[in-house]
């Protein structure tokens, strides 16, 4: 009756440990399939960049040649103007293409901390100028390329859905480092929401926002209460 | 014919119709050391049929009790005892086996050259040293088997389970055999209770080892 008692218990423990390490298992197999679809989205993301800046910024760039040569030579006086303006919004085009570019190139993301990465985005939202955005930046984190894309584009979505929906006036970022740990907190003024009580569209945020977080192993929590604004904490390392 | 024999005869179609089922499904077994089984059954069918014969018609040259000391056990301990050697992984551990069957062959000459006349508590020497061999070799193999990662999928595990049931026959019929002599001459009663016990325990084990040849045959 021992021998079985002993037995039984041992089973039991063998068992338990053969179930934790084939979930172990399988959430590695997860994490790698989700990085191997990062990469996939990264390289397209990057031949799309490449397109952009290849094809399509170098058409523009002949189209605003054309445009400059037609105000030099003067032939149309009557709409010089309106060259000028063409000229203008197709050098603005090629601008905004190059940006798109360089943001879409997983190189970027390499090569740029990812408090610089932070900052532009900051940046970007402030010049808009449908918000005030204030960060605090820890400048030396030093991360991979998928974990500053995964978070770049966390804040992305998050400053998205401020000025979609939340109607905020300030957005304030923060960027910390412990040792190897990271957060970042971002904050709006906006109006908020129930989370229990979030449409699907909210629920679908929340369940993106999870997801990405997934992918490197961070956590994440968003704290939001109608009337008192949208929070964001993610905790991440490298 | 009376009830002794009916057993008799029983215990003799129980390991008949084993071997005829172990035959049946030797394809599904013939990649793994089972495959030997059927061969097993069928040597042990064609000896004890030659046992009843002897106890019916006996000769000069062998008695009956020698003929099981001196071939019958021996046959079937080695095989039981190769499939007790095997480790975790399935191979054999040759030096475990050696040591065991050269215990039990020095078992089966003392047995031969020295008790086999005389009388003591038990029915055979070789037997009763064979008897405690499956015993400690199924210790070992239980104790092994609790930590190794086998114990996960015990229940689909053909060997875990053959080796149960031999351990339960052995181990269940060892006082039987060692005092033998003892149960004969002082609790006749005993003796023959007994006797009906381990001679249905051994029509239980052989069938129960088929049917498990059947049911956790590879797919």
């Amino acid at each position: 009756m021992a021998g079985l008692f002993i037995f039984l218990a041992q089973y039991r423990k063998k068992r338990h440990e053969h179930m934790n390490e084939l979930s172990r298992k399988e959430e590695d197999h997860l994490r790698e399939l989700h990085f191997a679809r990062l990469e996939m989205q990264q390289q397209t993301m990057q031949d799309i960049g490449q397109e952009i800046h290849d094809s399509v910024g170098q058409k523009l760039t002949l189209a605003a040649l054309y445009t400059q040569q037609l105000d030099y030579e003067g032939n149309y006086p009557e709409i010089k103007d309106r060259i000028v303006r063409i000229s203008d919004i197709v050098n603005e085009s090629i601008q905004e293409l190059r940006n798109l570019s360089k943001g879409l190139n997983s190189g970027y993301f390499e090569q740029t901390t990812l408090a610089s990465l932070i900052q532009h985005e900051c940046n970007r939202v402030q010049a808009s100028g449908k918000c005030t955005v204030s960060h605090q930046l820890e400048n030396t984190i030093d991360v991979n390329a998928p974990v500053k894309m995964v978070v770049v584009r966390i804040l992305q979505e998050f400053f998205q859905n401020s000025l979609k929906h939340a109607d905020c006036t300030i957005i304030d970022v923060k960027l910390m480092a412990e040792q190897r740990h990271y957060s970042l907190f971002i904050k709006d003024n906006g109006k908020g929401f129930d989370p229990s009580s979030a449409s699907d569209n909210s629920g679908a945020g929340l369940i993106n926002f999870q997801r990405r977080a997934k992918l490197i192993g961070a956590t994440i929590a968003l704290f939001s209460a109608p009337g008192n604004g949208t929070s964001l904490t993610l905790h991440f390392s490298s | 014919m009376d009830q002794f024999d009916f057993f008799r005869l029983g215990n003799l179609g129980a390991i008949g119709l084993s071997a005829f089922i172990c035959v049946i499904f030797l394809p599904a077994w013939k990649r793994t050391f089972w495959k030997w089984l059927p061969l097993y059954f069928l040597v042990v069918f064609v000896a004890e049929l030659t046992g009843r014969y002897l106890r019916l018609h006996p000769v000069s040259w062998i008695s009956n009790p020698d003929y099981y000391s001196f071939f019958v056990h021996p046959v079937s301990f080695s095989f039981i005892f190769l499939g007790l050697s095997k480790n975790e992984n399935g191979k054999t551990n040759s030096r475990l086996l050696i040591f065991v069957l050269i215990l039990y062959a020095i078992a089966c000459i003392i047995d031969y050259l020295f008790l086999k006349s005389k009388r003591f508590w038990f029915g055979s020497f070789s037997y009763t040293i064979g008897d405690l061999l499956v015993i400690m070799m199924a210790v070992r193999f239980y104790s092994r088997y609790l930590f190794s990662e086998r114990i996960i999928h015990y229940k689909r595990d053909f060997m875990f389970w053959c080796i149960t049931i031999w351990v339960i026959y052995y181990a269940g019929t060892f006082p039987y055999f060692a005092l033998r002599n003892v149960l004969f001459d002082n609790h006749r009663a005993i003796f023959y209770t007994y006797w009906y016990i381990q001679i249905s325990m051994s029509m239980l084990m052989y069938l129960s080892i088929s049917f498990l040849y059947i049911w956790q045959r590879r797919k």
